[in-house]
Formats: structure tokens, C-alpha cells, sequence
């Protein structure tokens, strides 16, 4: 033998090496058998099911889960979510614990999953809220179903296209008044704002691509407030990000110092145009929408695009430090609102 | 003076679009083409006022309206030959003449 292995240095170095070793065995034994026993009686089928499962990412949502109330919040859940789908990372969308839900966080939670850009062909899977009336909404919003959920509910309404569709719009706004003033009837000012809204998607959500990027609609009756709220989105380049925009943000800054999205979108909404640049904007449809608010055709405007979040009705700008890349509108109908039989 | 009347709901659509074709269904420059400027020279070569019945439909975007009316305007290159000749009907939204005339004046102004 040589001498080396005899030697006291090589004895305690080994002996060293022994026990970690045997630890390191022990442990990942213990590690086997816990897993086995959490699989006992469980069939292959059910084996195979729970090893698939275990490859999600839970990712919890804020239990404010409203668009609308909690932007910030809301937004950062979704670049989070964004984040594991370019790492190709199967998701699980937990809402098991959220406290309180608006139809806008469900239909931008279901234009970005059923976006396939956006998913990059990662596995989403998700579990509904346990609060029983959060439940009933998501279960009747088909956000985690195979299909687009386009059936008729009563809750909630969800429609999508790439095309501004007239249908749509009317067979939406009679039902909401039906819901709000006891018979079907006609918001010439809702509907206005609708397809102005889907036209703004065909033609500027995605520079030199009319009617590429698709458009979500969600109509849903708060029943304790009466009202019927409606929020649509587009996930294209936003508002402040169009080419036109580009142009009209150049000459707005070097006329008159303007450089804030909140500015930009004050004088935008104001429908002055900006004459004296001479640019060829002629966008009549968000100063139509902001006017609908003042003509009562419905309340409680908001609007979040990029990374300014508007609502009208309190006339606050607010910036955003995540910034939402798309267009979002949300308005509500109440027994108060201008309709017509 | 004499009318000829065109009643969007029933001539048309009780469902209007937007500006362009592409753009969806029914939109405001078809409705130009065929409906609008042919009963537009038809009243003015008549002699009679083009009476345009805005009711019964669901809505009107901002767009179908200004291609329509607007470029009604733009044909002429002229807004109140246009104005002069044209008489509206809308008890569903009693805003709705006032913006068509401020399509129609702003027609020409590029």
C-alpha cells in the first residue's frame, strides 16, 4: 500500500469526504420517499398528471385584481407573467386568492393569453377564485377555457374581431340596456364610442397592418350598482406609439413644450388638433369618445394606453412607472345615460 | 321646397361602419358612393333639398360620417353648396346634426 493512504492527512480528508457523501445519500433517499408517498394510491394515469403539473410556475395574482382600480399592480402581474413566457416556463395562473375583480382584468388577462406572440406556445394553465361570486364571473368569462368563450352569458359578455363590426356593438348595448332600463333600446353614443374604438384598433394598433391586431370587448352588469360597464382593449403599440403620433409628438414638443404622454393626451381629447402644425391629423376619434362622456352618453371614462393612465370623469392624468403596451377604454352605462327605445 | 328623402335605417343599414371598407361592414364611403352623392346630384339637378333621415339605426361612428357627409363636401370642394342643399332629421341624438355640419365645414381644411 502506498504510503500516502496510511498517512493521518489523507485518513481525516476521506473520512471527511465519507459522511458528506453519506448525508448528501441519506437526504436524496428521504427526498425519493417523500415523493412516493405523496403519490400512494394514486393511479399511473393521475402519476402522470401530477409530474405534468408540477412543471407550472404558480404565479399569484394581486388580490385587487382590477385594471381599472389597481393598474400598477395589475400591469406588473402581467410583465411578470410576460417574463416566463419568453423563458418558454409553463404558467399557472393562481386567482385562488383575490378579493376583489372587474370585467377589465379579465378581458386583458384574456387578450394576452389567448395571444399567441405573447405566449410563445407555453403551457397556461389556472385556477379560479374562491370567493363564490369571483368565481362564477371567471367561470362565465371562459378565460380558461379551450374556446374563445363566446357564448351568451348573463354575467358577462366577451367579444372579439379585427374588424369594427357594427353587429357586435348593437347586440351588445341592447342587452346592457336591457339590463339597466328594463327593455332592449339603442345608445347611439355608446355605439359610437365602440366602433370608433374598434376602427382606432384596425388602423393604428399596428403601423402598415390594418386590421392585424385584434380587439376585445367585455360587457359586464354590476348588479349591486346597476350600471353596465364595457371595456375594450387592443394590445397593439398603444396610443403614444403610433407613427401618426410620432409626428404629432415632434411638432407638439417643439411648438409648445410638450413631451408628456399626459399632456399630449389632454390636447389630443381637447380635439384642437394642433392646427397651427399643419399636420395632417385628423383623428376624430378619441375627442368623440371623451366628448360621449359630456354629452351623458355614459359615465365614468378611463382610458390607459402606454404609460398614461386618464379618467376623464375626475379629469386626472396620471403616469405610470409599467408601461402598458396597448390601448385600454372603460366606460359604464347607468340608468342615468342618454338612450332611445 | 321639394325633398328627397334618404332614410339611413332602410336604405342602407340599421348598423353603420366606420370610414373605409377594409376597415369592416357598411362603411361610410360606400355609403357616399352608392346612396349619398347619386341623390345629392339628383337634388340638385331637380332643384329639391336632399332631406337625410338619421333614426332607427344603432349608432353612428365618427368616421362613417365624416367620410360620408365630409366627403360629400370634399366632391364639391366646397362646404355650402353642400349645407345649402342638405336638410337633417335625428331625434335619437340631438348632437348628431351639429357634428355632421362641423364635418361638412371642416371638410375642405387640410
Amino acid at each position: 500500500m502506498k504510503k500516502y493512504f496510511t498517512s493521518w492527512e489523507y485518513k481525516r480528508r476521506n473520512t471527511k469526504r465519507a459522511k458528506s457523501r453519506l448525508k448528501r445519500r441519506l437526504a436524496s433517499k428521504e427526498k425519493q420517499k417523500a415523493k412516493r408517498r405523496k403519490n400512494i394510491g394514486l393511479k399511473k394515469e393521475d402519476k402522470k398528471k401530477k409530474r405534468a403539473a408540477d412543471t407550472f410556475v404558480n404565479k399569484k395574482a394581486p388580490p385587487n385584481f382590477s385594471f381599472v382600480e389597481n393598474t400598477e399592480a395589475v400591469l406588473q402581474y402581467l410583465e411578470e407573467l410576460k417574463i416566463l413566457f419568453k423563458r418558454r416556463q409553463n404558467v399557472m395562473i393562481n386567482l385562488r386568492d383575490i378579493t376583489h375583480l372587474t370585467n377589465d382584468a379579465i378581458v386583458l388577462l384574456l387578450s394576452f393569453v389567448k395571444n399567441p406572440k405573447i405566449v410563445n406556445g407555453v403551457a397556461i394553465k389556472g385556477n379560479y377564485p374562491s370567493d363564490e361570486r369571483l368565481r362564477k364571473i371567471f367561470i362565465e368569462s371562459g378565460i380558461f377555457n379551450k374556446n374563445d368563450g363566446n357564448e351568451a352569458k348573463n354575467y358577462i359578455l366577451t367579444r372579439q374581431n379585427k374588424k369594427a363590426e357594427g353587429g357586435i356593438a348593437a347586440e351588445l348595448i341592447k342587452r346592457a340596456s336591457k339590463e339597466i332600463f328594463g327593455e332592449e333600446g339603442r345608445c347611439p353614443g355608446i355605439y359610437r364610442g365602440l366602433m370608433e374604438s374598434m376602427a382606432n384598433t384596425c388602423y393604428h394598433a399596428k403601423p402598415q397592418q390594418i386590421g392585424h391586431e385584434t380587439w376585445w370587448l367585455t360587457v359586464y352588469h354590476d348588479r349591486e350598482d346597476n350600471h353596465v360597464s364595457f371595456a375594450f382593449i387592443d394590445l397593439g403599440v398603444g396610443i403614444f406609439k403610433s407613427s401618426k403620433m410620432n409626428d404629432f409628438k415632434a411638432k407638439a414638443a417643439s411648438l409648445f413644450g410638450l413631451s408628456d404622454n399626459r399632456d399630449i393626451l389632454k390636447e389630443i381629447i381637447s380635439g384642437r388638433k394642433l392646427s397651427s402644425t399643419k399636420i395632417p391629423y385628423r383623428g376624430k376619434g378619441l375627442p368623440t369618445i371623451f366628448k360621449g362622456l359630456e354629452r351623458n352618453y355614459y359615465s365614468n371614462l378611463k382610458i390607459i394606453s402606454n404609460d398614461v393612465k386618464a379618467d376623464l370623469s375626475k379629469n386626472e392624468f396620471v403616469n405610470l412607472k409599467t408601461e402598458f403596451n396597448g390601448t385600454f377604454l372603460y366606460w359604464e352605462l347607468n340608468n342615468t345615460n342618454r338612450w332611445t327605445k | 321646397m321639394d325633398k328627397i328623402i334618404i332614410k339611413i335605417a332602410d336604405d342602407y343599414t340599421k348598423i353603420p361602419g366606420v370610414r373605409e371598407e377594409i376597415e369592416g361592414d357598411f362603411p361610410g364611403e360606400e355609403f357616399l358612393e352608392k346612396i349619398l352623392l347619386p341623390k345629392f346630384k339628383q337634388a340638385l339637378a331637380e332643384k329639391k333639398q336632399l332631406f337625410v333621415d338619421l333614426d332607427d339605426t344603432a349608432g353612428y361612428a365618427t368616421s362613417f360620417l365624416e367620410s360620408a357627409f365630409g366627403g360629400l363636401a370634399r366632391e364639391y370642394k366646397d362646404h355650402k353648396i353642400v349645407l345649402n342643399n342638405i336638410d337633417f332629421k335625428s331625434e335619437d341624438d340631438p348632437f348628431l346634426i351639429d357634428d355632421i355640419k362641423e364635418y361638412i365645414t371642416d371638410a375642405n381644411n387640410k
